[in-house]
């Protein structure tokens, strides 16, 4: 499937191993550059395993084995010699519990700038800080108190300031596994207004286990099932009219 | 069909096909009724058509209700949710034909009764192609056939062809005798009102095929 705009990842033959079990099997997928992409699929389908390939964080696992390629900007990031540090810096990611370290919200953010250099002084770094806070929508809500711990703050929030600290390193993609579904209906309204925000920069590829989730944020929707890719299609195509009686049905709710 | 995993989900699905059967058919009885009377004037008969008009008023509210109520609790996707946007457009579409059937059996109680000058059934043999056609509209609805929706716009060529036809012969009529210009007068009007009972029904056939295919048509 290829949409209008230019393509920013592109996964070739992607297959994944734990030990002996496949979890992964030859995904091919192409995700557009300052798009959002939604992964869909039961639990265990493969979907948060891909979506982990795409930063190389299933590397941290002894057990796992990894084939294929990933392409970003048509180059493979599974090279020999290639840093995961540095991949990591270009694509940021969100988890489905918001993790702040426990630190101040202004040095949540500020770690990631600091540890690979982007700022060269305090007033630069203090100008990145509030910039990010702002892109993430958090910055009126925080400004007066940003050497409080970053724990102190409300769920909805937090997963914001996680936000923060993802693209305070300017990162080309952001990754988000299942970024609401600890938040409450206004806190998910609020971070999905963000991700409209944000795709107008970032390349964004959204786990979630919202249909309507997925419906609204995303222009590119993915299924996966079983570790296998189902169907790829225009988001709008894939919740009104799959081609695959396995997306129809998953996405209906009915027993396949 | 493939069943969902929540039953309750079929069981709303299926209650809201039945309340739109219902009215289908209510409906086709309405119009069957005001057909009859036009040929054999009946004055009683045509105030219970309009009367019965209510009663299909009242359902239309109720398939609406339960098809908001429908989609706030399931949130459908795909064919679930075509289900329901077609429940709301058919149902709103077999209110109007039934406010049809009703304007025929007003057109009746104005004439009270055929002259003997009238000479003519054009108007009731174009009142059973309608009705005809209007029941195979909702077969495709009840039995989700692609097949027979597709004769339907077909059908309402013929129909149209039909009240042309009528309308001419009327005004020729009218022509060769004054005396029925009154009569005739309001027997083109219930023609109209045949005619645009016809496009609806297309208009039902052109929702099944929506649903069954993803696709608008017109």
């Amino acid at each position: 499937m290829v949409m209008s705009n230019s393509i920013k990842i592109k996964s070739k033959k992607i297959s994944v191993f734990y030990g002996d079990k496949k979890a992964l099997d030859s995904i091919n997928l192409e995700i557009p550059e300052k798009k959002v992409t939604s992964l869909i699929g039961p639990s265990g389908c493969g979907k948060s395993t891909f979506l982990r390939c795409l930063n190389r964080m299933n590397d941290t696992i002894d057990i796992c084995r990894i084939e294929g390629k990933i392409l970003i900007d048509e180059k493979n990031i599974y090279e020999k010699g290639l840093d995961p540090v540095l991949l990591r810096a270009r694509i940021g990611m969100v988890f489905q519990k918001p993790n702040p370290f426990p630190k101040s919200i202004f040095d949540n953010v500020a770690y990631g700038p600091k540890i690979h250099g982007i700022v060269n002084s305090e007033d630069e770094l203090n100008d990145l800080v509030k910039d990010s806070l702002k892109k993430a929508g958090l910055y009126n809500e925080v400004k007066d108190r940003l050497d409080e711990p970053g724990t102190s703050l409300s769920g909805g929030q937090q997963q914001r300031l996680c936000i923060a600290r993802a693209i305070a390193v300017s990162p080309e993609v952001i990754l988000m596994d299942e970024p609401c579904s600890a938040l409450d209906p206004i806190a998910t309204a609020i971070i999905e207004e963000l991700i409209d925000e944000l795709a107008k920069n970032f390349t964004i590829v959204i786990v979630t286990h919202s249909m309507q989730q997925a419906a609204r944020v995303s222009q590119q929707t993915a299924f996966f099932h079983m570790g296998n890719l189902i169907e790829v299609g225009k988001t709008e195509e894939i919740f009104s009219m799959p081609k695959q009686v396995k997306t129809q049905d998953y996405i209906t709710g009915k027993i396949g | 069909m493939r069943e969902h995993i929540v039953s309750t989900y079929d069981d709303d699905l299926n209650t809201l096909k039945a309340k739109l059967l219902e009215m289908g058919v209510l409906v086709e009885r309405q119009i069957f009724q005001a057909i009859e009377v036009t040929k054999i004037i009946n004055l009683a008969k045509a105030k219970e058509i309009q009367k019965s008009d209510d009663v299909i008023d009242s359902l239309e509210v109720e398939i609406r209700e339960f098809a908001t109520i429908t989609l706030t609790k399931r949130q459908p996707l795909a064919d679930d949710l075509r289900k329901i946007i077609i429940s709301l457009k058919i149902s709103s579409i077999l209110e109007r034909i039934g406010d049809h059937a009703a304007n025929i059996a007003g057109r009746i109680l104005h004439v009270k009764k055929v002259p003997e000058n009238y000479l003519t059934d054009s108007i009731y043999q174009l009142g059973q192609l309608v009705v005809k056609n209007y029941s195979k509209a909702l077969s495709s609805f009840d039995q989700d056939s692609h097949k027979i929706a597709q004769v339907v716009p077909t059908e309402d060529v013929t129909i149209n062809s039909v009240y042309e036809t009528c309308f001419r012969e009327h005004l020729h009529l009218m022509m060769e005798d004054r005396e029925i210009i009154g009569f005739s007068t309001q027997m083109l009007f219930i023609a109209k009102e045949l005619e645009r009972i016809g496009d609806l029904s297309k208009v039902i056939s052109k929702e099944v095929i929506y649903n069954l295919k993803g696709k608008i048509t017109r």
